[in-house]
């Protein structure tokens, strides 16, 4: 059973980080929250359409709700009588609204729990099970697996267009692909995959598996296939270590499922190679050091044969020329020693043949 | 050496790079006292960052800069900044004669509100550039060149002795244009030092007497006259200044 | 009317009536700010960071005591700003990733904690519902007169630093360079939508915070020009809903608060997106017609002038045809032919031919710059 649990924890993390990706690259991560709590309305009429969850009505509802959140925010957007995201921040929190007062009305008593639809149980998820094929399988594992299904269809297919729309819908345009239509087409893969994943997960932790993973990945590469790769990586990982830790101290999953996630991006956020703190520290010592470098191999250079090298290009007259710190010029200029660059008779330094060449000066625009 | 109270910007090493890329690399210029001064150079050549780099608005790798032999911390008073009219959101719910006033805060410190004093310095800061009409329409109505000149009649109202402005003449009507010079020069008959970067090639002759030429380096600084040559255009402009055939008095307006 | 005379008499009407307009007054103030410096969800991000402060509060403390959680949901709440801003400044992920991560993971977090509390032994329910719903309706008289004395300080600060503001979130750069440290503006912003926010959880709940923060403000926006009037109009809708809303739901058949809080909201909103006087659907597309009109009745006026100048003294009536031709225009020209005729600028004969009269002509030339064929 616990196995269930990981596998179904896998394909929800997996699910949501494919929308995720090309969300995130938008600037549009925030939307999949505003989509995720737009939902419950529709699911709400959908079950009172005929008193069960069981039906396809509430799904149909809740992508229905969704939908309806993404346009009425556009045309707002687009009326010009608000500014970037209060256009979201306006419509999702009535929609919102509208379904916790249809919840407290007419399902107070039944198995619409708020707490469930909103942060959902996905240890409760095995109790819940359909039969298929010649066994039974938990309702939300087959769910995921469909959707996931689906979602990797749609970005395998239309990867290409999905990556020119993400970065640069002039060009997509331009190339017959309307950035328009796949834009739709996200929006809609993202609501339905928070419908599907909204009683495994819950509705406010959706969000958190569609773009945690991603932006770790954001922080390592810059390929977006690579991104991908590595956005699943990370979303199995954590579903794995989030149950099992989950289990041992018996929390709810989805939390613990996101803590994991969370720790990797700080990870990610530290040590990345290409982005990460310790790499940008790293890269200001050596741009200054490069920079110091060159000046005083300029220095070297312009009073290599002249008359007073002995008192320009003596250790003391570079102290006082340059303002840096003591300490700081040994260092550069020992190592500009070591590298070749630099050589020292008595006292004095002179600019090598390898120095003068690798006097190049960075590139004009 | 020169007498301090004559250099009115005086930056050294100056070197600024984001990531490898370096945008600015060992710039040295000094600007005297009272000249009016234009940046130019090709797109991306550092112009704007310079600007932004002197007055402390981004992170450099080194160098050192003095207003008048001291630190922008000191001399935050004499110092006046113009940005480029697209980085401000002009939807913002204020008047013409709010964003003046605005240029009075400095000088009050924080927590002090603007009283009748204040609100007298910007009208007659609105006045020096025709805005007098304008003072309470909205921002978000105003032409590019009405924008233009409220920023420039913000930068008055603090009376500094350094005027600092990214391109304030582009995108601006003929009559505009005129109605800045003629406040420049007013500027710099009082003393005050201008440094502006400069979009137009072809009237730099004309409306400076200084120019500094940009491209990550400085390729050359000095009177327009001996600076403001063929050779070190084609220095600064790589190539793209082939465009430009005849002698470069032509360019004389 | 037995509402407004149970709102004075009722302790528990009167405390949520209290709590809750005076939490609309900061929160409003405050989220004007924030849609104005393009941070309209960051309100949503902070709310939900505050949960892992709460639950570790309690870890700590044991203590049920409200104030004690809401200070450690504030310590929350202030390093999930410092995160977001951390994060945007060093990294390429932009605002939008930046609020989407904190959230996730703060919040991801506090439920971990949370689920993990609801198992101990001692504690119940340790009011996940209210933190996410909110329940206006259990505010008591102390609850009040803390939400007061922090809506006070709020509101002060507010005024005080109100040209700081003002400047900072219109041009960041020249307010540093004229000397305003923007980290130190930076700082007291989210001082304040931090003391907001911790506050106003416990009546609205954490999803629906923001929407008392930014819908006030988008509304306000519509009304006015001024930065001032926008910024007490939204405190005023921000109240004013919140009084009503949390009434209705208190009264009323036991419906959660914060969602009727919103819905108030949004009618303000809607209203706002459709009358307001500035920007208003409604009011622009008045003002359209009557910009059309005058530009349809400024035309006829040349068109008259231009056939004036071509004919003879006695020749100067014409048809509504002929002036339809020249404007090329010939729908609804007899209407407007007929108003100018009203107001004094059309004279008519038998036939119902037109002219300019002197009024007219003056028009014209008024209109020409004083060089039409009649300027005086």
């Amino acid at each position: 059973m616990q196995g269930e649990i990981i596998v179904i924890a896998i394909l929800s993390s997996i699910a949501c980080a494919i929308p995720g990706v090309f969300l995130l690259l938008k600037r549009m991560a925030l939307i999949s929250d505003a989509i995720s709590h737009s939902i419950l309305p529709g699911i709400v009429i959908g079950f009172l359409v005929k008193q069960s969850l069981n039906t396809p009505y509430p799904i149909i509802g809740a992508v229905l709700s969704a939908m309806v959140m993404v346009v009425v925010s556009e045309s707002l957007h687009r009326s010009n009588l608000v500014k970037g995201d209060t256009a979201i921040a306006v419509v999702f929190p009535p929609l919102f609204s509208v379904g916790v007062i249809l919840v407290s009305i007419f399902a107070k008593n039944v198995h619409l729990d708020t707490d469930a639809v909103l942060l959902g149980e996905l240890a409760f998820a095995p109790f819940d099970r359909m039969a298929i094929f010649n066994t039974t399988l938990p309702k939300s594992m087959v769910k995921m697996a469909i959707i996931l299904v689906l979602n990797l269809i749609v970005m395998i297919v239309l990867f290409k267009e999905l990556k020119v729309s993400t970065f640069d819908p002039v060009l997509s345009k331009s190339l017959g692909f309307s950035p328009s239509f796949l834009h739709y087409l996200l929006m809609f893969m993202t609501s339905i995959t928070a419908v599907g994943a909204f009683d495994s997960v819950g509705a406010i932790l959706v969000l958190a598996f569609m773009i945690t993973p991603t932006a770790t990945a954001l922080l390592l590469t810059n390929s977006l296939f690579l991104m991908v790769i590595i956005a699943f990586i990370l979303a199995t990982g954590s579903s794995i270590l989030g149950v099992l830790f989950a289990m041992k101290i018996d929390a709810g999953i989805s939390g613990s499922i996101t803590t994991v996630m969370g720790l990797f991006f700080i990870l990610a956020y530290l040590f990345s190679p290409s982005n990460g703190v310790v790499t940008r520290i790293k890269n200001k010592m050596r741009i200054k050091h490069e920079y110091a470098l060159s000046i005083i191999l300029y220095h070297l250079m312009n009073h290599c044969e002249a008359d007073d090298m002995e008192s320009e290009c003596s250790y003391g007259h570079l102290m006082d020329q340059f303002s840096y710190p003591q300490r700081y010029l040994k260092k550069v200029v020992h190592s500009a020693v070591a590298r070749g660059l630099v050589e020292e008779h008595n006292g004095v330094f002179h600019i090598t043949e390898e120095g003068l060449k690798s006097t190049s000066l960075p590139v004009y625009k | 050496m020169n007498d301090l109270n004559n250099i009115a910007i005086e930056v050294e090493d100056l070197t600024v790079a984001y990531h490898h890329n370096p945008v600015l690399w060992d710039i040295d210029v000094q600007i005297e006292k009272g000249v009016i001064s234009a940046i130019v150079g090709p797109n991306g050549a550092g112009k704007s960052t310079l600007l932004k780099s002197i007055l402390q608005l981004i992170p450099i790798s080194s160098g050192s800069i003095t207003f008048f032999g001291r630190s922008l911390k000191e001399m935050r008073r004499e110092v006046a900044y113009v940005p480029q009219r697209s980085e401000v959101d002009w939807d913002f719910p204020t008047t013409v004669l709010d964003v003046v006033m605005m240029g009075s805060y400095g000088a009050l410190g924080w927590i002090i509100p603007p009283g009748k004093r204040e609100r007298e310095l910007a009208l007659q800061a609105l006045e020096k550039v025709g805005m007098t009409e304008f003072a309470n329409r909205q921002i978000s109505e105003l032409s590019g060149g009405q924008q233009q000149r409220t920023f420039i009649a913000r930068a008055l109202v603090q009376d500094a002795s350094i005027y600092l402005m990214d391109e304030p003449f582009a995108g601006v009507d003929a009559a505009t244009e005129q109605a800045i010079l003629k406040v420049l020069r007013e500027l710099q008959s009082k003393g005050k030092t201008l440094v502006i970067v400069h979009h137009d090639l072809l009237t730099v002759k004309a409306y400076f007497d200084h120019v500094i030429l940009l491209n990550v380096h400085t390729i050359a600084a000095g009177p327009v006259k001996t600076t403001f040559t063929q050779e070190n255009l084609q220095k600064a402009y790589k190539g793209k200044f082939s465009a430009f055939k005849g002698d470069i008095d032509e360019f004389t307006v | 009317m037995s509402l407004l005379y149970e709102m004075i008499f009722d302790y528990t009407l009167r405390n949520v009536a209290l709590g809750t307009l005076l939490l609309g007054l900061g929160a409003g103030a405050i989220g004007s700010f924030m849609t104005l410096r393009g941070q309209s969800l960051i309100g949503d991000a902070i709310a939900h960071a505050t949960l892992p402060g709460v639950a570790i509060a309690y870890l700590l403390t044991s203590a049920k005591d409200p104030s004690v959680l809401l200070i450690g949901a504030a310590i929350a709440g202030v390093l999930g700003i410092g995160a977001i801003t951390v994060i945007i400044r060093t990294t390429k992920i932009d605002s939008d990733g930046a609020n989407g991560i904190i959230l996730s993971i703060f919040f991801g977090l506090g439920l971990l904690l949370l689920t993990y509390i609801q198992k101990l032994p001692k504690s119940s329910q340790a009011g996940l519902d209210r933190f996410i719903f909110g329940q206006a309706a259990t505010i008591v008289a102390k609850d009040v007169v803390i939400i007061a004395i922090v809506q006070f300080l709020v509101l002060t600060t507010l005024v005080l630093f109100f040209k700081e503001f003002k400047s900072s979130t219109f041009d960041p750069q020249s307010t540093t360079v004229m000397g305003f440290n923007q980290k130190i503006i930076d700082f007291i912003f989210a001082a304040l939508l931090v003391a907001v926010i911790v506050v106003g959880l416990q009546t609205v709940g954490v999803i629906l915070i923001s929407a008392l923060l930014v819908a006030p403000a988008a509304a306000a926006r519509q009304w006015t020009h001024s930065l001032k009037t926008m910024v007490i109009l939204s405190s005023l809708f921000s109240g004013i809903s919140g009084m009503i809303g949390s009434l209705i739901s208190a009264t009323g058949m036991n419906l959660p608060t914060g969602p009727m809080i919103v819905l108030v909201l949004t009618l303000f909103i809607a209203i706002s997106f459709l009358f307001g006087s500035k920007r208003g659907v409604v009011n622009k597309k008045i003002a359209q017609i009557k910009r059309n009109r005058t530009f349809d009745q400024n035309r006829i006026l040349l068109a008259l002038d231009t056939l004036a100048r071509s004919h003879e003294e006695s020749d100067l009536y014409h048809s509504s045809h002929t002036i339809g031709l020249m404007v090329q225009h010939n729908q609804g020209i007899k209407r407007v032919l007929k108003q100018l005729t009203f107001s004094g600028l059309l004279l008519v004969d038998e036939e119902s031919n037109y002219a300019l009269s002197r009024k007219g002509e003056e028009f014209v030339a008024s209109l020409k710059g004083g060089e039409g064929l009649y300027a005086r």
